[in-house]
Order: C-alpha cells, then sequence, then structure tokens
C-alpha cells in the first residue's frame, strides 16, 4: 500500500508527528461538496409566534448516515457582516431577570433561540427559531443580548461535510453518570 | 525547497486561491484525528464525566475539535458542553437528563500553539479549464476507485478544510475588553472559538466550543471580517484563554 504524506514545516516525512501534515493518507480531511454549502435569507414578521420555527432546511439524502454540519448567522439588518458560529441553541434575546429574592416576574418575559438541527431520518440540515413567552428559570438572571429580531433580515450560511458517522474509525463509548 | 499543490477540479492552480486548493504542502490542513460517539446515561443535576484518553490518538495536547449532541440519536446540534484538557475528553451536563448522545470529531490541529499560515495565493481568480488533469487521494485501505467520498483524504469534487491561523488570547479576571486577532487574509474566514476558563471548580482547565461569553451585554460575537478575527472575551467577561482556530475558507 503506497501512503502518501507532505509537510507544510519542513520536518521530514519519515518524522512528521500528523501535526505537522498538509496531507497524510492515514487521517481524512473535512470535504464539503458544491452542493453543500451556500447561504439563506430569512425575514422574520413583524411579531414571530411562540414555539419552534423552521426557517431553512436543505437535504443530503445523497448520504445514508449523519454528516458532520455547520451554520455561521448574520444579523444582515444591522449587523451586517458579523457573523456568529451556531454553537448550541444560540440565545439571541431574553428579557434579563433577578429571581434572587424568591419573587416571580408579573412582568411578561421571552426567550429565543436560533439553532442548527441535523436531522438522521429526515436526512436534513434545519434552522430553526424558538420561542418562548414564559422565561424559563434556569435563565433568571441571565445577561444575555437583545437582539430585536422582529423585521429583521437574518443571513444564514451552511456547510454539510462528507464526513459524518464512519463505523471504520468511529470509537462508541458507554457511560452512565 | 519544493512543494505539492493540487487545486479542485475545475480551478486552475495557477490562479486558484488557496481555499480551493485541495491541500498545499505551504500549509496544514485540518486532518480528523479520531471520532468519538459518546453515549451517556445521566442522573439529575449538573453531572460531570470523564469520557475518554486523548493520548490513546497520539493527542499530548488540546487539539481543536467539533461536537454535538442529540438526546435521541436522530436529531444532532452543536453543543458546547463537551471539554478536553490536555488528556482526556469530558462531557459537564447543562441540561436534561436520562441518555444523551454526543459525537466528537478530534482535529489534529492544536488549540494552543501559536501558527500563522502564509497567503500563497491571497488574490487567486480561481476557475481554469473544466476537466483538466485531477488528482485523488484514497484513505489508507481504500482504492481511489471507492464511490464512498468518505474514504479520502482529498477529492477533486469537494473542497478541503485548511488551517490558516491558530493561538490564543487571554482574558484576565478585571476582564479586556474584545481582542482584535489580525489574520491578514483578503476575506472573512470560517472559524472557532474555544474557551478555555481559569476560574476554579468544574470547569478550571477544559476547553470548550463557545460562541457567546457569559455575562457579556453582547452575546453575539463580533465580526470575523477582512482584517480581524475579534474575541468576544467580555468585559469583564470570563477569565481564561480564548482560543481561535482560523481557516483558510472564506464565510461564503
Amino acid at each position: 500500500m503506497t501512503r502518501v504524506i507532505a509537510t507544510f514545516n519542513e520536518k521530514s516525512v519519515d518524522e512528521a508527528d500528523p501535526k505537522d501534515c498538509s496531507v497524510n493518507s492515514d487521517y481524512v480531511i473535512p470535504k464539503i461538496l458544491p452542493q453543500h454549502f451556500d447561504k439563506y435569507v430569512y425575514t422574520f414578521g413583524s411579531n414571530p409566534g411562540d414555539g419552534t420555527t423552521t426557517m431553512f432546511s436543505i437535504g443530503f439524502d445523497e448520504f445514508d448516515y449523519l454528516p458532520m454540519g455547520m451554520v455561521l448567522m448574520e444579523e444582515t439588518t444591522d449587523n451586517a457582516g458579523s457573523f456568529t458560529f451556531l454553537v448550541v441553541d444560540t440565545l439571541i434575546a431574553c428579557t434579563r431577570l433577578d429571581f434572587s429574592g424568591g419573587v416571580p416576574p408579573k412582568e411578561s418575559s421571552t426567550l429565543q433561540q436560533i439553532y442548527l438541527e441535523l436531522d438522521r431520518s429526515d436526512k436534513k440540515l434545519y434552522i430553526k427559531y424558538y420561542k418562548n413567552t414564559t422565561l424559563d428559570a434556569g435563565y433568571a438572571g441571565t445577561t444575555c443580548p437583545t437582539i430585536n429580531v422582529n423585521g429583521k433580515t437574518f443571513t444564514f450560511r451552511y456547510y454539510i461535510f462528507v464526513e459524518g458517522d464512519d463505523d471504520e474509525d468511529m470509537i462508541a463509548v458507554s457511560k452512565t453518570i | 525547497m519544493g512543494y505539492i499543490e493540487v487545486a479542485r477540479r475545475g480551478y486552475d492552480l495557477r490562479t486558484a486561491s488557496d481555499s480551493d486548493k485541495l491541500f498545499s504542502s505551504k500549509f496544514p490542513s485540518l486532518l480528523i484525528a479520531k471520532r468519538y460517539l459518546f453515549t451517556v446515561n445521566f442522573g439529575g443535576g449538573l453531572s460531570q464525566s470523564f469520557l475518554g484518553n486523548l493520548t490513546d490518538h497520539g493527542l499530548n495536547y488540546i487539539p481543536c475539535f467539533f461536537a454535538f449532541k442529540s438526546t435521541d440519536n436522530d436529531k444532532w446540534n452543536p453543543t458546547d458542553e463537551i471539554y478536553l484538557d490536555e488528556s482526556s475528553v469530558y462531557v459537564i451536563k447543562k441540561t436534561g437528563s436520562g441518555t444523551q448522545y454526543f459525537m466528537v470529531y478530534l482535529f489534529f490541529t492544536p488549540m494552543f500553539e501559536f501558527y500563522k499560515a502564509p497567503n500563497v495565493a491571497p488574490t487567486g481568480s480561481g476557475k481554469g479549464s473544466i476537466g483538466g488533469p485531477f488528482m485523488k487521494i484514497a484513505r489508507n485501505g481504500h482504492s481511489v476507485e471507492d464511490e464512498d467520498l468518505r474514504n479520502f483524504v482529498i477529492h477533486p469534487d469537494s473542497k478541503t478544510l485548511s488551517v490558516h491561523q491558530t493561538g490564543f488570547v487571554t482574558n484576565p479576571a478585571d476582564g479586556t475588553g474584545n481582542i482584535d486577532v489580525e489574520h491578514g487574509l483578503t476575506y472573512a474566514p470560517l472559524h472557532m472559538i474555544y474557551l478555555r476558563q481559569d476560574n476554579g471548580g468544574t470547569y478550571d482547565g477544559k476547553a470548550n466550543m463557545i460562541y457567546y461569553v457569559p455575562n457579556s451585554s453582547s452575546a453575539l460575537s463580533p465580526p470575523a471580517d477582512g482584517t480581524n478575527l475579534t474575541i468576544p472575551t467580555g468585559t469583564p467577561g470570563t477569565p481564561g484563554d480564548y482560543a481561535y482556530l482560523i481557516l483558510k475558507d472564506p464565510i461564503l
């Protein structure tokens, strides 16, 4: 079997660690097909409703496994050029409340999130918006952004990778805590 | 010293931008070291647990990584609940209970080493003759005739991710505000930001993927623009080391 190794830092290929490599046929590099990266523009209504709204979806039918994906979000109306990586349920707005005195808030409060979801059975990448007018107690006192999404335009850049579930390379570990 | 470069199918290597090269021996690619699938059965409350040993995979440093979480092994979201230190992978659960699933992609790229790649062709114009010669490299044990693209290190029909810059900035307990990192590219690049906290307790010394900084009045990351990646450390924000992984690939 022929191996292919190239280093970028002038280390000898005989001594190189994988982190010294531009290419090493022992290890794959994340790859994206042209049909799997693009951008999508979404404009909110004047007062989006509660619950979960699907802002965007795109399929990956050609894969019979769950690929890796990533999304960057840009609030285009007021902050064009500012990109946020969607890591977890990205908190885009909440009302800042202080429950420290144990007194429940009387005013209405909101929690709004935008998040990326990769759905194995639907074979789709989703970008979703979630709004809840009853603030979860877990966010009491949280300092968070207050982007008013009403009527605002967001642009999403999505990337679906070839790499994903891989029985050959995946280490499966089960734990009980 | 000579070097090797391969462009994507349909791109002329003489004019292709760095991000349209499948690889160049002038800068590193984002090689995947190992993939984990953790199935964790949690009790209630905050739970922390050791999940795996990095040194089993030849990693004796904190590597860059992507992590995803699912509660049903069907719907998956990127997560900030996976943490790495210099020897181990941990989960620190913030929400939910019962069985949860975590998929972790470890890269060989060190998270806390300073590196900046040269711009070999920063103003490349890209496309060249369609259908010209191309090159494939299959991963060891597979044929270049394989139809499963996962079994290729590089494939001419795809883009591959290359590393442009890594390093970190330190935010002290009294805060420094946002910190600019000049990347020297002419476009806003794909990037990731990680935080290794330095405030004692459960999270101390462990790094996770972040999109914002707790206690920041503006949670959304400032822009990665054509000049800088701005690290949102907040004021005062969370003390610790904020690591960045900047790729050659532009935000399209």
